[in-house]
Order: structure tokens, then sequence, then C-alpha cells
């Protein structure tokens, strides 16, 4: 039975230190700089024209977002249980009468609040600079590429967790939720051009493959939710939208809801085994 | 709208004028569906009335409904007013007409039949010089169909097709075999094409194409100006084919995003002209493809804007000859594409010296000239992998997508051969006044949403930062804590406690129980298992046997179990920002003790002075006070301390112990750790000796001090002549006695240490000095 005043007042508390987080602040200022700074370039080559349409300023947001975004969520989720068991202050939060399970969840859902108002700040921000610059925007695409972008954070906390669940030291955590970084930014992509052009396979495959990392999925969702198609990702885009037509949204948001709630799950089983220590 | 309403007006004018000074004017009357009057006579049909007029009548139709189809075989003219209906009911053309020079306006024209083989039609005109104007023609297979029908004038009209599957849609118009016509400021929608075939010197201007397949389709249709249309949303918006001369000047187009998605396609073209359009927000702005094909002509791109296309413009790399100049490349997903190996080096990027805008050239101008000083060169890398091999355009937006261009930029022996250059790049993007998509949504939407989503965050940080009030603080205790427990009670009760890392067992069938008020104290060495016994009994680590607190077992309900225990660890890791109070706060909710309960605790503790305070600027002492004062937040019957006083000054600790003690009188049992004699002869009743996770044995603190040798021992010198009596009267009452020369080791215990002096004195011995030695074994600090 979760008891929800314990939740709520140590979801707080963790509000309370990722706001003082440095790691927060740092990627949070950053992506607010970068997201205004991008949405005031982008509008400058396009006031005279008055279109609107998936241009610059959302592909450079996708594109950002794919880079910052997993960037926060991994690095704060792997800072959230190894450096407060490195502290010790784990093992004094779990002598009290506290579930893990209720320090786990509060502690996602705290991180997972702050994390989330660090990327409004930064969408606010860059939706304000939009609309006084007078740009073209679609409030329903910018509304989703919000909500995506959450999910996306939400997942990379998710793994950032399961990271995080079995080590001791905060710069253990930290090195390897880089190094996942690294993986599913650049690395796993690399592998899937070497083994498409190499390999020759086919769209399914390529498609199926992509979709085994969240930054995949989140573009594939950003750009169908903002194009309702597919069809500027090529062939394995159009492959897409025909062998999956309209439940392929909903596919791919379940697949964002398994990213968030599975590294979840399997993290709390090793934080439960392991315990504090 | 208003400038379709107005040419409507100004033509149902002129019409109205010609009626008035016509040779001959026959008014039908429509009384109802079948009822037709003239001047001529009642008719049942309006195709009764068409048959007993003559060539250059016109027939003024006011309302009414008149099924059928007809067919015009005078040259007439027909004008509709307030909008007379034509329905074919579902079946062949709604009108067709076999004679030149007719005209027709105002008419309502709508359900034809809907069978593609026999291309229903609402007009179907088979003769030359028939001018169809201002009509809505609405819900037809095909709306106007010309046949071999040249001169054909198809202006004004509203044509809506049936709402079927596209390729079920008939054309809105088909022009066939019919040179010279004008097609101008027609709306058409919801049809499969406008197809222009085989005729020539067409005049295509002012319409409004949208939601189709085909915008336009043209084919051998040479000397053709299609200007200031306006193209969106159909699956292709311009398919121009096999023609020369073709004229594109000043049209939108824009959201044609089918399975080509071309704004114009490009195939087959001689001398085409395309120029001052707008391809905005199409799959692929311009397709061009073996255009032109004849040696001596070419194709002209010139003053356009490619914007926010997937591809700007696609090209075959066999094609040749095409000259582009003053256009604006803007933020086209790629700007410029081969469709398959090779480049585009045999076409101009640059005439005359002007060159064209691309939104990502980087280079400067330095003589403000307007014309870049670097040439821009097309050299993408992934782009030059996703022409060859398309299906890697699935990463495009991701990362690694600019790391694989930063990698060719870095690394000239990766770096692709340029697909275009242009020498003389523009530095600002041209204009196209008047040519604009309409916005999707209105800017205050995005407004609201922007300041909702900072207003959200706020919110969030002050959640944050909001500090616990009393009325959060529930009034009553909750079940979770208690001090009521029943003194007969065993407070804990542990039976072959095990713990084992791998093959080493920390803990070895540990047993043992304790009552309430008692005190406990775990004894040993490093690694002993003391720590681990702890963290068994406040089921923080797995372990085989049992462990109950207050009759809960801990493996199970280890919550529970957890509220009836106080925490007091060796090295407390607080939260170093958090002050006192919101320290105490934060455990008071997480303990669910009472708000008042928190403040007279800090008061009893001397924290009260502090509660402004740091968690990090307080001494060792105040963090350990700190620490029992959150301990006992619920009132719990049990008190665990991990060698409490190991970090503190010899001051502090002993503040600390009479606190303990003084608890200890007040009922609480206390379990603890220690590696300090003095703590164990003062707070403990039993002691438990471990060694190597082994309990050894289990006593009284006196007797396992003395056991282990950790008792201090005073040296008394009495002088040699009275060492032997002085043995003997301490022998006498059971003192652990030594000689040493002229004086006796006599071992003390704390609290007595004066006794053997006494003793001493009492039997007439003099005392000449005396000195308290400790054992190495642990210091007696009391």
């Amino acid at each position: 039975m979760i008891d929800f005043q314990t939740v709520a007042t140590l979801s707080r508390k963790e509000v309370r230190d990722a706001a003082k987080s440095r790691w927060l602040l740092m990627f949070g200022g950053g992506f607010t700089v970068i997201a205004s700074a991008l949405s005031w370039m982008a509008l400058s080559g396009l006031g005279s024209f008055g279109v609107a349409g998936f241009g610059r300023t959302t592909a450079s947001m996708v594109n950002m977002v794919l880079l910052i975004v997993p960037l926060m969520g991994l690095t704060l989720g792997a800072l959230a249980i190894a450096s407060e068991r490195e502290r010790g202050a784990l093992a004094y939060l779990m002598s009290q009468p506290v579930t893990a399970f209720e320090i786990l969840i509060s502690k996602y859902l705290g991180i997972a609040a702050a994390l989330t108002s660090a990327l409004l700040v930064g969408f606010g921000i860059s939706g304000l600079l939009v609309v006084l610059r007078g740009g073209s925007s679609n409030t329903g695409d910018f509304l989703a590429l919000v909500g995506l972008t959450i999910l996306l954070a939400l997942s990379s906390l998710s793994i950032g967790f399961l990271l995080s669940a079995g080590l001791r030291r905060g710069a253990t955590a930290i090195g390897l939720a880089v190094f996942l970084w690294l993986v599913l930014a650049f690395f796993s992509d690399l592998g899937l051009m070497g083994t498409a052009m190499t390999l020759d396979i086919g769209v399914r495959e390529l498609l199926l493959m992509a979709l085994a990392n969240p930054l995949q999925v989140y573009k594939l969702a950003a750009i169908l939710s903002i194009k309702n198609d597919l069809e500027v990702l090529g062939p394995a885009g159009v492959y897409a939208m025909r062998t999956y037509g309209d439940a392929l949204l909903p596919i791919l948001l379940a697949l964002f809801v398994a990213w968030v709630v599975t590294p979840f799950a399997i993290g709390f089983f090793i934080f439960k085994r392991r315990g504090a220590f | 709208m208003n400038s379709r309403a107005g040419k409507f007006t100004t033509t149902t004018a002129i019409l109205l004028l010609l009626v008035a000074i016509g040779s001959s004017v026959s008014i039908i009357r429509a009384q109802s569906t079948n009822s037709i009057e003239s001047e001529r006579g009642t008719y049942a049909t309006f195709q009764d009335a068409i048959d007993d007029a003559q060539n250059g009548d016109v027939l003024t139709i006011t309302s009414g409904t008149h099924n059928g189809n007809f067919v015009i075989t005078k040259s007439i003219t027909v004008i509709g007013n307030g909008w007379p209906v034509f329905d074919g009911g579902g079946d062949g053309n709604v009108i067709t007409v076999e004679a030149s020079d007719v005209a027709i306006s105002g008419l309502v024209i709508q359900n034809s039949g809907g069978t593609l083989n026999s291309e229903d039609a609402g007009i179907e005109v088979n003769a030359p010089n028939v001018t169809i104007e201002g009509n809505r023609i609405q819900d037809t297979l095909f709306g106007v169909y010309l046949k071999q029908a040249p001169f054909g004038v198809i202006r004004n009209n509203v044509i809506t097709g049936m709402d079927l599957e596209v390729q079920r849609r008939g054309d809105g118009i088909r022009v066939w075999y019919s040179s010279d016509t004008v097609i101008e400021n027609n709306d058409v929608s919801l049809v499969r094409d406008v197809v222009l075939w085989y005729s020539e010197r067409l005049t295509v201007k002012g319409n409004n194409i949208y939601d189709g397949r085909y915008g336009l389709h043209f084919m051998y249709d040479d000397d053709a100006l299609v200007e200031n249309n306006r193209l969106t949303g159909n699956s292709v918006g311009a398919f121009l084919m096999y023609s020369r001369r073709l004229r594109m000047i000043d049209n939108v187009v824009g959201d044609n995003r089918g399975p080509s998605g071309y704004g114009i396609g490009l195939k087959d073209l001689d001398d085409a002209y395309v120029k001052g359009n707008l391809f905005a927000d199409n799959r692929v702005g311009a397709y061009v493809d073996n255009s032109p094909r004849e040696r001596d002509s070419t194709v002209e791109f010139i003053d356009n804007v490619f914007v926010l296309n997937d591809f700007g413009v696609r090209i075959m790399p066999s094609v040749k000859r095409n000259q582009y100049t003053g256009n604006s490349f803007v933020d086209n997903q790629e700007q410029v594409q081969v469709a398959g190996r090779g480049t585009l080096k045999d076409n101009l990027w640059a005439v005359d010296g002007v060159g064209n805008y691309w939104s990502d050239y980087a280079g400067f101008d330095a003589n403000n000239d307007g014309i870049g000083d670097v040439i821009y060169k097309s050299e993408k890398l992934f782009e030059n992998l996703t022409d060859k091999h398309p299906k890697l355009r699935l990463l495009t937006f991701s990362p690694v997508t600019q790391a694989v261009d930063f990698a060719a930029k870095s690394f000239p022996f990766v770096r692709p051969e340029p697909k275009l250059t242009d020498p003389s790049p523009l530095m600002q993007p041209g204009v196209v006044p008047g040519l604009v998509l309409d916005n999707k949504e209105t800017n205050w939407k995005t407004l609201i949403a922007s300041l909702a989503f900072i207003g959200l965050a706020g919110l969030v940080a002050r959640l944050g930062v909001t500090k616990t009030t009393s009325d959060d603080i529930p009034e009553e205790k909750s079940v979770l804590s208690t001090n009521n427990e029943s003194t007969d009670l065993n407070v804990i009760e542990v039976n072959g406690l095990t713990r084992s890392f791998g093959d080493v067992k920390a803990l070895q069938n540990l047993s043992f129980t304790l009552a309430q008020g008692e005190g406990l104290a775990l004894w040993g060495n490093n690694g002993a298992g003391k720590t681990t016994a702890i963290r068994c009994i406040l089921g923080q680590v797995s372990f085989e046997g049992s462990v109950s607190i207050c009759g809960i077992d801990v493996r199970t309900s280890g919550k529970q179990a957890r509220a009836k225990v106080g925490l007091v660890p060796q090295e407390i890791s607080f939260h170093d920002d958090l002050t006192v109070i919101d320290t105490m706060r934060l455990y008071t909710r997480l303990r669910k003790a009472r708000h008042d309960e928190g403040s007279a605790l800090l008061e009893r503790l001397s924290l009260a002075p502090h509660l402004t305070k740091q968690v990090r600027q307080l001494s060792g002492g105040l963090r350990q006070r700190l620490a029992l004062a959150i301990a006992l937040l619920g009132d719990p019957p049990i008190l665990l301390l991990d060698e409490p006083t190991a970090n503190l000054d010899a001051a502090a600790r002993q503040d600390f112990l009479a606190l303990l003690e003084e608890l200890k009188s007040e009922g609480k049992a206390l379990v603890f750790a220690s590696h300090r004699p003095g703590e164990v002869l003062r707070l403990a009743d039993r002691v438990l000796l471990l060694d190597q996770g082994k309990l050894v044995a289990e006593s009284a603190p006196e007797d396992l001090m003395t056991r282990i040798g950790a008792l201090p021992k005073m040296r008394i010198e009495v002088g040699l002549d009275n060492v032997d009596s002085a043995m003997s009267a301490l022998g006498e009452l059971d003192f652990e006695i030594s000689r040493n020369r002229t004086g006796i080791y006599v071992t003390v215990t704390p609290g007595a240490k004066a006794k053997p002096i006494k003793v001493l004195v009492d039997a007439g011995i003099s005392v000449i000095d005396f000195d308290l030695e400790g054992t190495g074994k642990g210091d007696i600090d009391d």
C-alpha cells in the first residue's frame, strides 16, 4: 500500500534538491538558451514568407531535444540513487518508516517534476520568442512537441534510474550515463547506417531496429504528430505509414510508455534487492 | 472570394445589358420542377425550351429545380438568376453542349452520373467557343469537360466533386484537344485532377485548386501560361509533361504531400520558364526529370522561393541545361536532391553573376554587393549517403547526421564530391509579395501555452520550497507511532539471524531478545557483525532467520516495524543545505509525528537556538543531537545506535551519553554497537560479544569487561612493608589484585574507582600514591 503523504513529502524534497542541482541548472539553462536562440534565428529567414511547416525551428528543436534531453534525464536519473547511496543518505532514509517503492517513486516523481519544469521553461520562453517575433506557429504542433519531449525526458530518467539502482558510486553512474547517451544518440544510429549499407537490410528491419532506441521513437512520434506522415523519413517512413496507418502514433506512444515503465520497474527490483548499501 | 464576387457581379451586369438589347428574348420561369414558361410559350422541360430556341437567344432562368439530362444544340446564352438548380439525377451528363458559341452562367449544376467509364460530367462541351462562367458545379463526377472544344472559357466557377476516394473521383476540369482555352479564377476542390492534355496555348490563371490528386496535369500542351494560381493540399501541385515553352509564373504551390508529393513535376519539358513562384511545405518543391529533353532547349528557374519543403528541388542526375538564378532555398530539409548517383554539374547555378540564396550558406560578403564571397557547395555527406541509400533517410533529424557531416568536414578523405556549386550565392532571400500560405493557428494560443508552461514550472519550483506548516502535520499520532506497548513484551526478538555475502557469513545464527527499557550492547571488533545486525533489525538488508519488533515481522512489514525504531547512525548523512527546523519538519512528516512533538524534542535536546542554521553548519555533537531528535520522533520504544559517539569529542560524548541514560531511564530500549567500554558500562544491561559474525558470549557488562580485560586498573603505592596487608584487605573483598614491587594493581569498575582506596584507608594502610591506567582495549572515559 503506497502512502501518498509520504510520497508527496519525499517528492517535494526531491524537487527541492533537484532545483539546487547544478546538473539540472546547467542543462535546463542550456536548453532554454539554445531553444530560444534556435527560435530567434530560425524566424529571421522566414518572416517574409509567412509559411508554416516542419521547418528549421521544429527540425532543430527535435535535433536539440534528441541531444540534450536524454543527457539530462540519464544523468539526473543516474545520480538519483547512486550518489545518495554513496553519501549514506539513502541508508538513513531507508531506516525510516518508508518502503523502497515509496522512496524510488518519490525520487522519480520529484526529479521528473523538476526536469519537466526545466523543459517547460525552455519551451515557454522559446514559444514566447516565436510569438513575439511574429513567427507562424501551430499551437497543436507546439503542444505535441512539448508533450513528446516530456515523455522522452521521463524515459531517459527511467533508464538513468535503472543505471543508478545497482551502483554505489555517483561518478560511476555518471560515467555510465554519458556512455549510454553516446550509444543512444550516436553509436546506435551509426551502427544502423553501417548495417543498412553493408548488409542491405530491408526497410522493415531497419525500422524495427530503429524503434529499439527511444530517441528514434521520439523522433518518429514528433514528426508524425506535426506532419501527419513520415514521408520525410524516406522509404522506412512510408513503410511505417502504410503498414501501421492510424495505429502508428498510438504504437509509438505505447513504446514510449514502455520505455518509461520498463526501465523503472527493472530498476525498482534491482534497487529493492540491492537496498541502501 | 470578394474579388470573385465582384467579377461575378460585373459579368452579370454585362449579360443583363445584352438581355436588354437582344433581338429576341425568351424568359423561362420555373413554376415547379416540371413547369417552365417563356414568351414563346410554356414548356414541360428545360430541354423543350432549348429545342424551341433560336441561335443567339438568351434564356434567363429564375430559380427552381430542373431535373434531367439536358443537351444544348443551339448557340444560346443561358443565364441563371437566383441559382436555379439543374439536377442530373445521378445519371449521365447534367448538361451537354453540342453547339458552338454557347454561354452558361449562374446555374447550380449537380448530381451527374458516377461512372468513370462514361466520364459523366456536370457540363460536357463538344463544340468550340463555349463559355462556362460563374456556375456552381457540385457533386458531379467530372466538373467541366471540354472535348475537342477549342477557344473555350471556364471562368469564375466553383467546382466541387464527389466525396469519394480520390482515385474514384473524376476530374474537376478536363480539357482534351481543346487549344486556346482560358481557365480562369475557378475554385476547384474534392476532385481527382485538373487534366489539360493535347491543347496548345492554354491560359490557366488565378485558379484555386486544392484537396485533389493532381492540381494541374499537363500533357502535350505547348505555349501554356500558368499564372497566379494557388495549388495547395493536393497530392501533386502540378505535373507538367511533354510540352514546350510552358511559362509558370507567380503561383503559390504549397502543402502538396501525396505519395510523390511534388509541388511541380517537370518531365520532358523544353524551354520551360518557371519564375516568381512560391514552393512551400511540399514534399518536393520541384521535381525535374529529363527536362529539357531537346539539345538546344533549357529550363529556367528564376526568382522562385523554395521554403520548408522536404526537398527544395529533386533533380534526376541525367538532367542538364537547367538554369537557376535568383531563387531562394530556405530551410528545406534538403535544399537540392540528386535522385540517384551523380552530380548536377551540367546545370547552371548562377546566371550572369547572380546565383541563388541558400539558407545554409555560411559565407560572407566583404564588399557588400549582395553576393557571397565564398562559393556555395552542397557537399553534405549524409545527404550524399541518403541520395544513394534512400532508406537511410530514416535517420534524418538524428544527431548522427550532424556527426557524419562534421566528420566529412574534418576529414577531407570522406568528403563527397559537391552535387552542385553556386559561384555567386545571394546573401539575402528573395521576397514574393503577397504569396503566402495561411498560418494554421493564431499565435495567441501559442502565447497562452508558453505563458502557461512558464507558470507551471514556477508552481513546481514553488512546491519545492514550500515549507511544511503545522496544518500539514496530523494532530493525532498515526498508527505507526506508539509507545503504549506492554512492558512485558520483548520489543525485539531475533532468532537464527544469518546474513551472508557470498561465501562469507557476516552474521551466523544470532538470537537474542530485548525487553522494554533494557540496554543491549553489541560488542566486537571491526567486522564482528555489529552494524550488519543493526541493518538486519531495520530490515535494510536481506537475511535468514527472523526479526520481529514489537511483534511485527521486519521482513514482511518493514515499514511498520521501522516506525517503532529510531536510528542514530555513526555518521549521519543529512541534507546539508536544509535548516535544522526544515530537517525536523521533513522527518516529522515521514515519521507521522505531531508538529509540537518535533518542537519539544528540539527544545529538549538543546537545538532550539540552532533552528535556522543549515545542518552543515552544526558541530558534530549538535548533528548527533539532531539525529537523536529525529530518532525520537513518533516516540518509538526502541533506539538503535551504531557507535553513536565515535565522532564526538569528550565533552560532547559525555553530554550525549547523559541524554541516552535519561532516555533509557524513561523506558526506551537501547540497542547499540560500541567500541567504548565506558558507553557499554553506562548504558548496557547486557552485552553481546560478537566475533566474526558469531555470538561468542552474552553477559553483564562488567563481566564482559573483565573477561576481555577491558576494565581499568589502579596502581596503588603503599610501600614495601604494607603490600602484603594491603593485598589481604583487598582480597577479602574479591578485588582482582596483583602485586607490583611496592604497589598493587587493582581492577576497578567505573563509578566505584575510589573503593579500593577507601578499603585500604579503613584498614589503616597508608596510601602513598595511586594511578589509573587504561588497558589498551578501550579507553575508560568516565
